[in-house]
């Protein structure tokens, strides 16, 4: 029994006395690198994982894409003109790849010989290369009606070069002095179809050679020659038997012959020799001037930064797609992060007090996101539209419509997790050391299920673009007005002209695409990095 | 007998469910306004008698015990008002069901299998030049809109290649459906649905699978002297196939509502767009009964899928505590 | 894991085999007839479903069944009389019948085809194909226009209007011409099945038509607007109860409240004072409807349409409080007993016996028609027709559902529900996927009677002589997608191809393109009452409008400046339609008036409303383009064709006008920005673009000008489905792009759109309500021959509509003009004068500049190789001379190899 005197000496045995038995070395040296956190160790394992890093640079592009494209581009969102509409996507540096602004496309003579006929007027190029050509023969009635069809490489922004524009006095004044100044041709005589009533070609001002032509509706007095229409626009002197090469040669112009009073005092003429032998505009209501002109040059003097030239082509509405992109991608991404976030915040806490307690609570929570989820979507963003659209604006009204039966996607998701860790060894064991639900819950439960959450999540926002384009094209929503626009009602849009036009579906489509993707791989990536199991095990 | 007990309070739940959603459904497409456009030289006294007579003018409550009675005591869901005028609602429907679930079968026995199938191979060989193929493949499927591809079949199979029809052949009886000729005028939409069923599939299974061979059993199944492919096959895709089932039920309802753009594309008379011309058409009639269909099957699959958590994972006891 | 998937399969063939057979389950079962070629019994020529108790056609695809050799034995009982009552296959001879088949396509599933419910253009498809008029179109003499002939009928109408004049029981007494008709019916029309068509079908088919307990969607064809048959309307409503203003049921006064309803959507109090009966649609009112302290505005609304409630104490207090203390007691001395001019009462009109309606059988093939308005020249073939549907047939189709008591029909919704009487008979029809018409053997047109009406013609393609009717067989393809419809053209699978402006940019130089302008004109209303934008304009400012204490010259935003004429001038002529109208609606043109050039002024002479100078000098005056001495322009027509719709610098004068006179009035300051709505029904990529093109024009035209960077165009899509009463009540500052699908013969009744404010029972059509051209300054002096010599003649433009379409009754004691001689002038007077009237009316309307034309609608198509038009020019009636007249280069089987010939399988155009 150690008495407290005695207990008082053993008390304060000084270090010095006490020496180690085994006489081996001990190496071990205190850590002096810093403690590995659980983020930091996360991103370390994001950066081994090479698929998702690219992704991630992917998707830095794509957002300094979405800010940055506007500033880049010549146009601006609210840019329009119809006259512009369908050019295809052209780019001086990827020329040699194809994006030259021309396409393959397959002609029939008569185009075939207005097409040449643009060349011989502006000299411009319009067809850089014939493929091939095949006949065709039909018959009607007694006639056999023969067509020669050319495959060329068009250019889609001289396809359509000339023009009929209204101008006041002062503008068509400025246009010739323009005009002298830098010694360009691009006011041309008028041509006598521009007010034929009937004519067919009364709104084109490309056919300037005398055609023969079926008028849209013929005075009934006056029958059609069977002959005619089998004709119908070819070059005065020839018919549709003949070569398009020989009908080239012998084009006579429609030009109307000099009257005196179009108020064209510019140098620039088409006739050589000088004496003035045609009328250059027509006089109409109000003093203004009806002028046929090539266009690309008439935009350059109206805007000033060179011929229209679209990166990724134009729109049915001329305007420019690569802008339309920019700035609708920045919508649609804020637009559908936004969403994410809410989604996963009220998801992930539903779902977890729903799978975590089970029994009663997860059967009524089941139930109440049931019902909700079973509301048709469409009912409710047709109601949400008709009440609150006025008072709020289109895009929050979505913003509502999305956010009250998107968490339920994501609650279920929570809720599976949640069932498939609950009852693991260690949750099992957390309960038995005396872990609070709600400790249970955040510090264990949810690390684990937080990988399948980001991927989710992540997902969610390829999917709520989707979704909205899917939405415009039924025509429920329209986000863009004038000055914004989204990457969905862009896809909407271009479908009505997929067969004819499909660059104006390439560009937004391989946006989404890459999107996608890249979203993809990230999200892989984050729920590997994310994966608390997968800490330390290098495969 | 747990179980037993546990899909009878199921049952009994959902039935309170369905019937709130009803209620719920009735009362939102009730406050949509009814449009009355003037047509010039046609009375419009006319549309606002009949619609006093259809009883538009009660409490909406009161509609809505009319509608229960007729549908409950006489099987009768009503007639089309501004859509199918005049023929029986549940008719038309019974008569264009065939045409959707034909081609969601067909598409899915084709697709489903191809779609697990890839999703294993594709996580078998994880991060190999395999699975990178395969995941950039899916992607590409997944993000590119259904009707650019299922317009791209059509020009390429149908018009180039002259291979297919360009529609599903018009069919009047059982016998013209099951025919070869009504299959071979299918298969243009056949393809379209499945590459998004086999991407939906792929990336699902594989993300799912991966996360499962990672985890200790599969390394306990292996030091216990299984071989890769006993281990992967006895647990590893049991474990996995939790969060796939689902899918394939998913698929199930899938067949019953088809898709609005592949069957406008390929002529196919089915069901796909009738729930939303029925909204924007605002056809009371047509919209409850559809209502009532696809949300009774959601309900139906979603006990199904819970139960199979059970049959699947003994360890998940749904509901438990 | 396997297992688990076999059992799920199952489950799935299950589920759908459960669906399909219960599909199959319905009234009358359905058998097949297998037909084999006797030559080579195990191939299959064809089968045919053919319902039970019918016998099979024979007609299969491409084969004729001629000689049918003989039945399987096993079939014979069931073979019965030559009735099918089991699957049965028939063993014959086949001949390959390579007739000609017009293959189309539609796009809309249709409705119905029931010709008493039917709606949309496609819903008639079946019916344009199966049925005919009383009279019909067809070409005159030397085809450069058309004329109207008996079809059906067997003789032009004969007047017998005297013999229902004598006494006041058909409402036209002492009448002499144009009221009543005598039609002879065509004895050898018949039905598809043979029976014979009769005058007591047509009196069975109008009774069925008007019968009360239907609610037909189409009757209001035959009891309103210019063929309204007499009595038809309370037959019609005989019987029916809805709810009128209390006013007009129940008087003036009536003490306290029983048997009226409270109804927000008609309540006739404050239909002068604040220009509306629709309480939900005065917003702009809102502030009136307080008794100082609480505003019951909102809870009023509630009760609105279809939720109306009973007047109870509480509405009663309310409306004595709103009435005695709010703002309206300025306007109202309140009485207890006004309650009517706050609410509606259920009336039930009452009992008409069938007996008094104008349609009377006079004998087996001929009837009697009593018109209640006047019809006189062209329009007596024009108007008068007649429904009808197979009695047998419609009445089996009849359904009841006990618990809402209404009565529907199938009638028109298959095959075996419908019967026609046309030239081509429906064979099949597939539920939103293929119709199937062909050739009716029981039509009468196909009889050597006939031969010379619907016998050979001369075809103006090629002036050879052809046979009419080619068409064996027409087949109709439901495609939705456009791009599936061009595959299908140029893979020869149909004849025809509606194109967009995407399409017409390709196809455009081909031999085989057809363009037809359409009939109706689309125009932009501009608002310009002065209650309306002011309230608006205090709203936009952030104020309640106050009569008394509002001052808009302090305001930061203005739009009363649309009040100005001058100001809606320059939005009329700042608007570059041309470039809208060529980018975007091949086919159509930029609209300078009211009325397109397709529009027949007297469709006797064909001559075109835009052809006569008294409208072309209407047109130049609204455009502001002098002709004669010393002006722009020489003659008339020079100025005429000159107007391009588009006058920016004269547009840019009218700004300046505008504002100088707006800051004189008081109306804003130099300093104020004005900001107006574009309004539109809803928002859709087409109502961007044109929101995209008048933004354009609106900022090119302030460019230069005193509003130069001081004008917001506002985009503001939300008008939804009732965008006209909207339009009307003074709730849109603009709105373009709407217009009235008139008739194209009758512009003289289509006329009171324009002219039209008036209230009463009727719809009222007039978009810009708040304008009354029925008063002094809408007087229009015309020195024209009204039948009694050439006189100046001086009304207002409403009266002048009344005039021109013979139903004006003089006011009594107006001696200078006797009514009855207004009747006559229907008859009596020219074409000529009927255009120079409405040209002036027309001018005294687009002088006001609120509406302001557009646009004419047209369309573009292509026409396959196989087939050629009738006739080259589009005409109203006949377009291109329709199926009648189509002939065919290719038989089915030479189209087959020629297609199959060309290079890559498809064709080229």
């Amino acid at each position: 029994m150690i008495n407290e005197k005695q207990f008082e000496k053993y008390n304060h045995i000084p270090q010095e006395k006490f020496t180690l038995v085994s006489n081996r070395e001990i190496h071990d040296l205190k850590l002096d690198t810093k403690p590995v956190g659980y983020f930091k160790d996360a991103f370390r394992r994001f950066c081994k994982n090479k698929g998702s890093v690219v992704a991630a640079f992917i998707i830095i592009f794509l957002l300094l894409f979405a800010v940055v494209g506007p500033f880049v581009s010549k146009y601006d969102v609210a840019f329009n003109d119809l006259n512009l509409s369908y050019y295809l996507p052209k780019s001086k540096t990827f020329s040699f790849l194809g994006w030259d602004g021309y396409s393959k496309k397959v002609v029939s003579k008569t185009d075939y010989i207005i097409l040449k006929a643009i060349e011989m007027e502006t000299g411009e190029n319009v067809i850089k290369k014939v493929y091939d050509s095949y006949d065709t023969e039909s018959q009607q009635g007694p006639y056999i009606y023969h067509n020669t069809y050319y495959t060329v490489y068009l250019n889609s922004y001289t396809k359509s070069l000339m023009k009929y524009v209204q101008l006041t006095g002062e503008q068509y004044a400025a246009l010739q002095k323009y005009q002298d100044d830098n010694e360009l041709q691009i006011i041309y005589p008028i041509v006598s179809y521009a007010f034929d009533e009937g004519s067919l070609y009364k709104n084109d001002a490309n056919v300037w050679y005398q055609i023969i032509d079926i008028p849209a509706n013929p005075d009934p007095t006056k029958p059609i020659k069977p002959a005619d229409r089998l004709n119908k626009g070819m070059p005065v002197g020839f018919t549709n038997t003949d070569s398009a090469e020989a009908a080239l040669t012998g084009l006579q112009n429609a030009y109307i012959p000099y009257s005196g009073n179009d108020g064209y005092t510019s140098i620039m003429r088409v006739e050589e020799n000088g004496e003035k032998q045609y009328d250059y505009a027509r006089k109409v209501s109000g003093g203004n001037y009806l002028v046929r002109l090539n266009y690309n040059l008439y935009h350059d003097f109206l805007y000033g930064h060179g011929e229209p030239s679209f990166l990724f082509g134009s729109d049915k509405f001329g305007k420019d797609l690569f802008v339309c992109l920019s700035s609708g991608a920045r919508f649609s991404l804020f637009f559908a992060i936004c969403i994410a976030a809410i989604n996963l915040f009220i998801g992930a806490i539903y779902g977890a007090i729903e799978g975590y307690y089970g029994g009663v609570a997860d059967m009524a929570m089941e139930r109440f996101s049931d019902i909700l989820g079973n509301v048709p979507f469409m009912v409710v963003v047709t109601l949400f539209k008709l009440h609150i659209a006025d008072k709020v604006g289109t895009v929050v009204t979505l913003l509502f419509a999305f956010v009250l039966t998107g968490w339920i996607g994501m609650a279920s998701t929570t809720r599976m997790q949640f069932y498939r860790y609950k009852n693991q060894e260690y949750v099992l064991a957390a309960r038995t050391l005396g872990a609070s639900d709600r400790r249970i819950m955040f510090k264990h439960i949810f690390p684990n299920a937080l990988g399948t959450l980001i991927t989710s999540s992540v997902l969610v926002i390829p999917g709520v673009i989707f979704s909205e384009s899917s939405l415009s094209y039924l025509g429920i929503i329209n986000l863009s007005t004038g000055s914004t626009t989204s990457v969905g009602t862009l896809m909407a849009t271009a479908r009505g002209s997929l067969s004819t036009y499909p660059h104006a579906i390439l560009f937004p489509a391989i946006f989404i695409a890459l999107l996608m993707i890249t979203f993809n791989l990230f999200g892989n990536g984050l729920r590997d990095a994310f994966n608390p199991s997968l800490r330390g095990s290098e495969d | 007998m747990y179980l037993f007990k546990y899909i009878l309070k199921r049952l009994g739940l959902m039935l309170i469910t369905f019937f709130t959603i009803m209620v719920v459904c009735f009362v939102l497409i009730k406050l949509l306004p009814l449009p009355n456009v003037k047509v010039f030289g046609q009375d419009s006294n006319i549309i606002q008698m009949r619609r006093e007579a259809l009883g538009y003018g009660k409490p909406i409550l009161e509609q809505f015990f009319i509608f229960l009675k007729s549908v409950i005591v006489r099987g009768d869901w009503g007639v089309g008002e501004n859509m199918y005028f005049g023929s029986d609602v549940s008719e038309i429907f019974v008569q264009k069901l065939p045409a959707t679930i034909l081609v969601n079968i067909y598409s899915m026995l084709f697709s489903v299998p191809i779609g697990l199938a890839l999703g294993i191979y594709a996580a078998l060989k994880k991060n190999k030049w395999q699975d990178h193929f395969v995941s950039t493949g899916v992607m590409i499927f997944v993000s590119v809109p259904s009707y650019v591809y299922a317009f791209l079949i059509q020009y390429i199979f149908c018009f180039k290649l002259k291979w297919f029809p360009f529609l599903m052949q018009p069919c009047e009886t059982l016998s013209d459906y099951l025919s070869w000729a009504t299959f071979v005028s299918l298969i243009p939409a056949i393809l379209s649905l499945s590459f998004g069923t086999i991407a939906g599939f792929t990336r699902y299974t594989r993300a799912e699978l991966t996360e499962v061979l990672t985890s200790d059993f599969m390394l306990l199944a292996r030091t216990k002297g299984l071989t890769k492919g006993q281990a992967t096959v006895r647990h590893a895709l049991r474990n996995a196939m939790v969060p796939i089932f689902p899918m394939i039920i998913g698929q199930f309802v899938g067949i019953l509502s088809g898709s609005l753009i592949i069957e406008s594309i390929f002529g196919i008379p089915g069901v796909g767009g009738l729930y939303v011309q029925s909204i924007t058409a605002k056809d009371y009639n047509f919209f409850m009964l559809l209502s009532a269909f696809y949300i009774f099957i959601g309900l139906a699959a979603g006990i199904v899928v819970d139960i199979s958590y059970g049959i699947i994972d003994p360890r998940i006891r749904m509901g438990a505590r | 894991m396997k297992k688990l998937f076999k059992k799920f399969s199952v489950i799935a063939l299950l589920l759908a085999a459960v669906v399909v057979t219960v599909g199959c389950g319905d009234k009358k079962t359905k058998y097949t007839v297998t037909y084999y070629d006797v030559d080579d019994v195990n191939t299959v020529v064809g089968t045919e479903t053919v319902v039970e108790g019918n016998k099979p056609t024979g007609l299969i695809s491409n084969f004729v069944l001629e000689s049918e050799m003989f039945k399987d034995a096993a079939m014979t009982e069931a073979w019965g009389n030559d009735v099918v009552t089991a699957n049965v296959s028939i063993y014959g001879e086949f001949t390959s019948k390579d007739g000609y088949t017009y293959q189309s396509s539609f796009n809309l599933s249709p409705k119905t085809f029931n010709p008493f419910q039917y709606e949309s253009a496609t819903d008639s498809v079946p019916l344009d194909y199966t049925t005919l008029g009383l009279y019909g179109y067809s070409y005159n003499a030397d085809k450069t226009g058309f004329e109207l002939k008996p079809v059906m009928a067997a003789a032009d109408p004969v007047d017998v209007t005297t013999e229902y004049a004598k006494d006041d029981s058909y409402g036209i007494e002492g009448e002499t011409s144009g009221y009543a008709f005598r039609i002879a019916l065509n004895r050898h029309a018949t039905w598809e099945n043979g029976e014979v068509i009769n005058a007591d079908d047509y009196i069975y088919s109008l009774k069925a038509l008007l019968d009360p307990k239907f609610q037909n969607h189409r009757a209001s064809d035959y009891y309103a607007g210019s063929t309204a048959i007499f009595g038809a309307k309370d037959f019609f409503y005989s019987g029916q109860t809805t709810y009128l203003s209390a006013v007009e049921v129940v008087g003036g006064t009536q003490e306290g409240y029983e048997g009226l309803y409270f109804d927000a959507s008609n309540v006739t109090a404050f239909a002068n004072l604040m220009g509306g009966t629709d309480l939900t649609k005065l917003a702009n009112y809102k502030g009136y409807f307080s008794d100082g302290e609480t505003n019951y505005y909102e809870q009023l609304c509630q009760y609105a349409g279809d939720k109306r409630v009973p007047m109870n104490e509480e509405l009663f207090t309310i409306w004595k409080n709103i009435m005695t203390k709010g703002p309206l007691s300025a306007y109202w001395v309140w009485a207890d007993n006004e309650m009517p001019y706050f609410s509606v009462a259920k009336t039930t009109f009452p009992e008409y016996p069938w007996e008094k309606v104008g349609l009377k059988k006079i004998d087996e093939w001929t009837v009697d028609i009593i018109y209640t308005t006047q019809l006189a020249g062209f329009y007596k073939k024009y108007s008068i027709g007649l429904p009808l549907v197979n009695e047998t047939l419609y009445e089996n189709c009849k359904q009841y559902n006990e618990e809402t008591k209404v009565w529907s029909s199938t009638y028109g919704s298959s095959v075996e529900t419908y019967l026609g009487y046309g030239p081509y008979k429906m064979t099949k029809y597939i539920v939103d996927q293929l119709m199937v018409f062909e050739r009716n053997e029981n039509w009468f047109g196909y009889s050597e009677a006939f031969a010379d009406e619907y016998g050979k013609f001369v075809a103006e393609f090629d002036g050879q002589v052809h046979e009419q009717y080619q068409t064996d067989r027409i087949t109709l393809r439901f495609v939705q997608e456009i791009s599936t419809r061009e595959q299908m053209f140029l893979a020869g699978k149909l004849d025809g191809f509606g194109m967009t402006r995407e399409y017409y940019e390709k196809y455009r130089s081909s031999i085989r393109l057809y363009s037809a302008t359409g009939a109706s004109t689309f125009y932009g209303i501009l608002l310009s009452d002065y209650t309306s934008l002011v309230e608006r304009e205090a709203v936009l400012n952030g104020v309640t409008y106050d009569s008394a204490t509002y001052d808009s010259v302090k305001k930061q935003y203005n739009k009363t400046i649309l009040t100005i004429k001058e100001f809606r001038q320059a939005l009329c002529y700042a608007i570059d339609r041309k470039t809208l109208v060529t980018n975007l609606y091949p086919g159509g043109s930029s609209a300078t008036s009211l009325y397109s050039d397709l529009i027949l002024a007297d469709p006797d002479a064909g001559k075109a409303f835009n052809k006569y100078t008294a409208t072309k000098e209407a047109i130049c005056e609204f455009w502001g383009v002098e002709y004669g001495e010393g002006k722009e322009f020489k003659t008339l027509d020079e100025a005429y064709a000159a107007i391009s719709g588009f006058d920016l610098a004269s547009a840019k004068k009218l700004v300046d006008v505008a504002v100088d006179k707006a800051i004189e009035q008081g109306l804003m300051t130099s300093s104020t920005i004005v900001k107006i709505d574009y309004c539109a029904a809803s928002d859709s990529e087409n109502e961007q673009l044109w929101y995209n093109t008048f933004n354009n024009c609106l900022t090119e035209l302030f460019k230069g000008t005193k509003l130069d960077g001081k004008f917001e165009y506002v985009y503001n899509p939300n008008l939804g489905d009732d965008y006209g009463d909207d339009i009307q009540n003074g709730l849109a500052d603009t709105a373009w792009g709407f217009g009235w699908q008139g008739s194209a013969l009758d512009p003289y009744s289509l006329f009171q759109v324009y002219v039209d404010a008036g209230s009463g029972e009727s719809d009222v059509y007039q978009y810009d309500k708040w304008i009354n051209r029925n008063t002094k300054n809408y007087e229009v002096t015309l020195n024209i021959d009204l039948g009694d010599g050439v006189k100046e003649h001086t009304y207002t433009a409403y009266t002048w509509w009344e005039i021109v379409n013979g139903i004006y009754t003089a006011p009594e004691g107006q001696t200078s003009y006797d009514a009855s001689y207004a009747k006559q002038i229907a008859g009596v007077i020219s074409g000529d004068t009927r255009a120079t009237i409405l040209a002036a009316c027309e001018l005294a309307v687009l002088r006001d500049y609120t509406h302001i034309p557009m646009m004419n609608e047209g369309s573009v198509s292509l026409l396959s190789y196989k087939v050629n038009y009738g006739s080259e020019t589009y005409m109203f009636g006949m377009g291109f001379g329709g199926l009648r007249y189509i002939t065919y280069n290719y038989t089915d089987g030479q189209w087959a190899d020629y297609v199959a010939s060309q290079p890559g399988g498809n064709l080229s155009y």
